[in-house]
């Protein structure tokens, strides 16, 4: 019997085998099957049929890529939801729990936009940190979330109601400052907190996210 | 620089979060397979989709739309842009729109990548039924314990399967003289 095949060898086959999908159409693939195979709603039986279609052509090995991506997307993004639909944040401790969710949930996962090679955070011990008096968005600061952050970046702010009904992103800041909209906020209730995060674009390449702050609204910068 | 904003509202009870959700991860698969000649244009691809994603929820009015099925109308939508890009491959103006350089930029390595491929996709087609099965999975970048629930294997059989197969994929391709 020949030696086990190590871990760079696996990998290389790998790398080569991925790159076979890059000029593979997906004409002849069928979506249904394979979304049902990688989901697991077909029988284990079926499911083995389509993995065997997917062994044979390079259109379907493309087509189940992106739907375990898409798929996995899907679980990732359903799991905490469960955790925060219909929840009252009426304490401090479940308000930060539940930032701490939603920063998994919402904020989270949408800043993690880059492909997954490409993800870089810097190893300084820079900080992203919020500067909102108070922590309301009120008139006495022009309705604007505020922070600091290292000089020269461009900013990327992404705000969400509690609810997750309505998110607002902003890019292209280089001030650490923004007003919020008085059309965002005109359908959510005074009072109400949103949950905002930033992040940069250093100077120098790579990015930063800052946690995710929350945030007040009040009733007159509704308008 | 001018900002960039944008509000993103809930349709057919699907919170306003879900879509831009779907829009980052299908930013994230796109740019895993997004070939060389499209990189410029892959935020235009995205948002193609995009478009036709929030247009398929608005018309189902009525339907309470679940987030399980936004993932899988955006899997179609995004097969069906694939499909309609290769049939009308478009090529960049300007050398600066083509995404990174990779060793394929040389014609000949693009060659013996290919050379590569077509080896390992004849030697998959050699492997015995259940070897290629775990094999394929592995490949495509799943865990044991994923390919192992897919094919409804033990973990213990799927590992078995996939180093066996390996090994042998090994064997046939160096009789081809192929090394990845």
């Amino acid at each position: 019997m020949s030696p086990r095949v190590s871990e760079p060898e696996a990998e290389a086959l790998r790398v080569a085998y991925q790159k076979l999908l890059d000029d593979a159409s997906t004409d002849d693939a069928d979506l249904d099957r394979i979304w049902g195979a990688v989901t697991g709603e077909l029988s284990p039986a079926a499911r083995r049929d389509v993995v065997e279609e997917v062994a044979r052509h390079p259109s379907w090995a493309l087509a189940w890529r992106l739907a375990h991506e898409l798929a996995s997307a899907a679980a990732e993004s359903k799991q905490p939801r469960a955790v925060v639909s219909g929840r009252r944040w009426s304490t401090l401790p479940l308000l930060a729990l539940a930032a701490g969710v939603v920063l998994a949930l919402g904020l989270g996962i949408l800043l993690r936009s880059s492909p997954r090679g490409s993800e870089y955070r810097e190893p300084v011990a820079a900080t992203i940190e919020s500067r909102t008096p108070g922590d309301a968005i009120s008139k006495r600061n022009g309705c604007r979330l505020e922070w600091a952050g290292p000089a020269g970046a461009v900013f990327e702010l992404r705000m969400t109601s509690e609810d997750l009904g309505r998110v607002h992103t902003a890019a292209g800041l280089a001030a650490g400052a923004y007003r919020v909209p008085p059309e965002f906020l005109a359908e959510l209730p005074p009072g109400s907190r949103l949950l905002w995060q930033v992040e940069a674009r250093l100077a120098g390449g790579g990015r930063l996210a800052s946690a995710t702050f929350v945030a007040t609204h009040e009733k007159e910068c509704r308008s | 620089m001018l900002p960039v904003e944008e509000t993103m509202e809930a349709a057919n009870g699907i919170p306003a979060a879900d879509f831009g959700l779907v829009r980052l991860h299908l930013a994230r698969a796109v740019a895993h397979v997004c070939p060389r000649a499209w990189w410029a244009r892959r935020d235009d691809f995205v948002q193609d989709c995009m478009v036709r994603i929030l247009d398929l929820a608005r018309r189902s009015e009525g339907k309470r739309l679940s987030a399980t099925y936004l993932y899988r109308v955006a899997y179609s939508v995004l097969i069906d842009e694939i499909r309609r890009r290769r049939r009308r491959p478009e090529t960049p103006l300007d050398p600066d729109e083509v995404g990174p350089a990779t060793r394929e930029s040389d014609p000949e390595t693009a060659a013996s990548a290919k050379e590569t491929g077509r080896a390992i996709l004849d030697c998959l087609s050699r492997l015995g039924r259940d070897r290629r099965h775990a094999v394929t999975l592995y490949l495509q970048g799943h865990s044991i314990a994923e390919a192992a629930r897919i094919l409804d294997w033990t973990a213990k059989r799927t590992e078995n399967l996939v180093y066996r197969g390996l090994s042998d994929m090994r064997e046939c391709l160096s009789t081809k003289g192929v090394r990845p």
